[in-house]
């Protein structure tokens, strides 16, 4: 099932879609052969992805759509979050010192650590009009 | 529902039973219930994690959202019976330096001081 697996789904940028993204992408992870810790792992980023689209690309305008696709190449798993909207910028990839960040009660930024931490590597850009943040992990 | 939050007391501990997701959707519930024991000066939270599917990192912003005032006021906010991949969420950045977790209901009540 790993070879050449391809989903592709369009959600309303609302918040209210994401326990029932969650549910998907731990069930492609299963699918395609993930432990159940990877697979909610995945799910944990793909989930503070969509949310930064919302509420970062669309401003929680929920009219607007999220294109969120799920592709193997080789023997890694790519999950391509797509959107219209403002694009990330720079100054918001910055990471918080966490002894500080704990220290000092600090709140915010933490999704985009989640993202790092848990996946092989995270992919900001843009193409055809398009901005994208792309999620990559190897599949064991 | 996708969030459901019970509330029981145990001596002078507040037990807060949570199942299902907190995410960026269900956070201002979790909200809610946590500004609730504020008000109530109920601050000695042990947030049991039996039923909680996942938390993202609106939940932990919620959580940092209210535990300076909880730790002014003599209390303090501890978990127990975390998945193994809620704990990691934790575990991965550094969350466990500021909340303790504990395997089991009566370990929690235990470090409050309760359940001896």
């Amino acid at each position: 099932m790993s070879n050449n697996f391809y989903l592709k789904t369009t959600i309303k940028a609302n918040t209210e879609y994401l326990t029932l993204i969650n549910k998907l992408t731990v069930d492609i992870c299963n699918l395609l052969g993930f432990n159940e810790e990877d697979a909610k792992n995945i799910s944990l980023a793909v989930d503070e992805a969509v949310t930064n689209t919302i509420k970062h690309a669309y401003k929680m305008d929920s009219e607007k759509e999220i294109d969120i696709e799920y592709f193997t190449k080789k023997d890694e798993l790519t999950i391509e979050i797509s959107h219209t909207g403002i694009p990330i910028s720079p100054d918001k990839l910055i990471f918080p010192d966490m002894k500080e960040y704990l220290e000092k009660y600090k709140k915010g930024g933490l999704g985009i650590m989640l993202m790092i931490k848990f996946m092989d590597s995270v992919e900001y850009g843009s193409e055809n009009g398009k901005h994208f943040c792309k999620l990559t992990k190897k599949i064991n | 529902m996708e969030l459901e939050i019970q509330k029981e007391k145990e001596g002078n501990v507040t037990i807060m039973n949570i199942k299902g997701a907190i995410n960026a959707h269900t956070v201002n519930e979790f909200e809610k219930a946590l500004e609730q024991c504020l008000e109530n000066r109920e601050y000695k939270l042990l947030i049991n994690c039996k039923d909680l599917d996942y938390i993202s990192s609106a939940g932990l912003g919620a959580l940092m959202g209210v535990i300076e005032n909880i730790k002014t006021n003599g209390g303090d906010i501890k978990l127990c019976n975390t998945s193994n991949s809620v704990y990691r969420v934790f575990d991965i950045l550094g969350f466990t330096e500021l909340f303790q977790i504990f395997d089991s209901l009566e370990e929690g009540l235990k470090a409050f001081g309760e359940n001896e």
